[in-house]
């Protein structure tokens, strides 16, 4: 069986999110969304950055240039943790106050996917998922989602793996890597309501999906050509927001949690909600995260 | 005696423009601003753990506060600052309309008010400037008047005398302090810094009641004894622009230092690779005091 977990950091976030591994510094980098915060960390020297923006940050990705892409609750932005620098670049929502970024991720073409949800009145079906290029414009690629979360991409290129959480569905797209279109979309898995809610997501050396479950206390390992669960590995928290692989192996499983939303003795019963885990030496590891092919024009950033 | 060279880089982040050092003792912390760009650093010496906030102004000083939050000396005057949520709350810009001035140093008084002071930074105009001190109900009164440049600042131990660094004049000067009406006055020269040493910018007080000075462009600290002029002690630094200076740590005897690394050519930067850094001195033989905190708690954060 898999090798047990460990805590990182212990709750250090409201509502963890977004793990992305550089594996130019060698560090985790990750959001904590209501807060507005990006949090750093070196395995190697164990040091933790955490700088916080005047604005909420939903999902990070990093650029080829080194900086990061951002999707805030005022759309896109470009962030540069060296100076700590932010410069907006678009805000699709501008017009719809109510609703905010949540995950986001690059594809293997270097454009960033992130969608929206309505944080503020929980209506459904009224976010959308968005597409920014390398020019910094976003396109608008699926209507009507609730919770947009976890994006993935299959190891030839050729499908899209998305999760709108409430449908406890991963969908799969066709996907057309030179034109970043997705087209004949199909249900690959389907979460039972024991495990919880499906939210971040990320993708093994053997194309399977590692799905974080809100509400289940675990993450999952799936096989999306079969749809069948092939492993889970417990947590002490009930809120797992996502994961992603890391180290200098890429087999290391970093796992970010939440505390937000529980009081009382649900908060008493989980002190590690929030932690940052890791589970060092995964028999199969992950791929390098892709990054933002933008941000280099300095038409982009103004 | 320890080493007087027995400084350490404390983290691998530089700043522009660090200064304005407070230790945070509820925290663990050290506190200090990036003037240059509106950034709140902090790091957190038990967890090795290493916060940035960045706001909508610009900060040059911050002190703490008894509700727990900041009070700082902006680009848009005074302000009270809350880091959990990288908020500001403006409280009164004097001197607003002199688009050339900004604030320099800020500190409390031990009676819990915060005074900073605000020069020409621009253009270096004589006698431009004034030292404002922000009562607890967020009132602002200027308390010295046509200054040119005025530097780091504390009060004494007995809290009967107020220190300044007159950075033009290349001296501290020394007030008497009382300190419920908030006067100064019987000013004379308490030390006197030879062009040699560098200018003469941040200053700490430590338990002897002896100043500890940051000197920009002089590659170092120096602790003068206020009462006779003299030098007692310096530490030589890796870095040129040395702007600040605080004790921190669990017994207040480890002396933080920032540094600066604006206006530095590529060469001088090649020189001094660690401009910009904070820096720490662990273990000094006497330590420094408590800083004092903004006692204007009455405000919503």
């Amino acid at each position: 069986m898999l090798a047990k977990y460990q805590i990182v950091l212990t709750a250090a976030c409201e509502l963890g999110e977004g793990p992305v591994w550089d594996d130019a510094l060698h560090r985790l980098l990750w959001v904590d969304i209501p807060k507005g915060t990006i949090h750093e960390w070196y395995p190697g020297t164990r040091l933790h950055n955490v700088t916080t923006f005047p604005v909420k940050i939903g999902a990070i990705a990093i650029a080829v240039d080194g900086r990061l892409i951002a999707a805030t609750y005022s759309g896109f932005a470009v962030v540069d943790l060296r100076d700590q620098s932010i410069n907006p670049l678009t805000d699709p929502e501008a017009h719809l106050p109510n609703n905010r970024f949540n995950d986001g991720k690059c594809d293997p073409k270097g454009r960033f996917w992130a969608g929206t949800m309505d944080v503020t009145t929980g209506k459904r079906y009224a976010g959308n998922l968005y597409m920014l290029d390398e020019n910094g414009c976003a396109h608008t690629k699926i209507k009507n989602v609730t919770c947009s979360n976890g994006l993935a991409w299959s190891l030839d290129q050729k499908t899209m793996y998305y999760i709108d959480t409430p449908t406890r569905q991963v969908v799969a797209f066709d996907f057309d890597s030179s034109l970043g279109v997705i087209s004949n979309r199909k249900v690959v898995i389907a979460v039972p309501p024991i495990d919880g809610l499906p939210d971040g997501m990320t993708i093994d050396q053997e194309g399977m999906l590692w799905i974080a479950l809100w509400g289940g206390w675990k993450i999952a390992r799936w096989n999306p050509y079969t749809g069948e669960k092939l492993a889970e590995i417990n947590l002490p928290v009930s809120q797992v927001t996502s994961c992603t692989f890391g180290g200098a192996d890429l087999n290391d499983l970093y796992i970010t949690s939440a505390k937000i939303g529980l009081t009382g003795d649900k908060l008493t019963s989980q002190p590690l909600a929030g932690s940052l885990f890791v589970i060092k030496n995964m028999p199969v590891g992950g791929l390098v995260h892709d990054r933002w092919n933008g941000g280099l024009s300095s038409t982009i950033i103004g | 005696m320890k080493p007087d060279n027995d400084w350490q880089v404390v983290h691998p982040t530089r700043c522009t423009w660090g200064d304005g050092l407070v230790w945070h003792r509820e925290n663990n912390s050290v506190l200090w601003v990036n003037r240059m760009d509106g950034s709140i650093h902090e790091w957190c010496t038990q967890t090795n753990r290493y916060n940035i906030t960045r706001l909508m102004v610009k900060i040059d000083a911050i002190s703490l506060a008894e509700n727990g939050g900041l009070v700082a000396a902006t680009s848009s005057g005074f302000a009270l600052v809350n880091l959990k949520n990288a908020s500001v709350i403006l409280l009164g810009n004097p001197q607003a309309q002199s688009f050339n001035n900004r604030f320099n140093k800020g500190n409390c008084d031990p009676m819990g008010r915060f005074w900073a002071g605000r020069s020409d930074e621009i253009h270096g105009k004589e006698r431009a400037g004034n030292l404002y001190m922000l009562h607890a109900d967020a009132k602002i009164t200027a308390k010295l008047k046509k200054i040119t440049r005025l530097g780091g600042f504390v009060w004494s131990i007995d809290q009967k005398t107020f220190y300044h660094i007159d950075n033009c004049g290349r001296c501290v000067l020394a007030f008497r302090f009382d300190k419920v009406k908030a006067t100064l006055s019987n000013k004379r020269i308490a030390v006197d810094i030879p062009h040699t040493e560098g200018l003469p910018d941040g200053m700490t007080i430590d338990q002897e009641g002896m100043l500890w000075i940051a000197l920009r462009g002089g590659w170092k600290l120096a602790r003068w004894n206020p009462k006779t002029g003299r030098k007692l002690a310096e530490i030589i630094l890796p870095v040129s622009l040395v702007t600040s200076c605080t004790f921190g740590g669990q017994n207040l005897s480890d002396l933080y230092v920032t540094s600066a690394r604006a206006g530095l050519k590529e060469t001088d930067l090649a020189q001094q690779p660690d401009a910009g850094s904070l820096f720490v001195i662990e273990n000094m033989a006497c330590g420094g005091i408590e800083p004092y905190k903004y006692a204007g708690d009455c405000f919503l954060m």
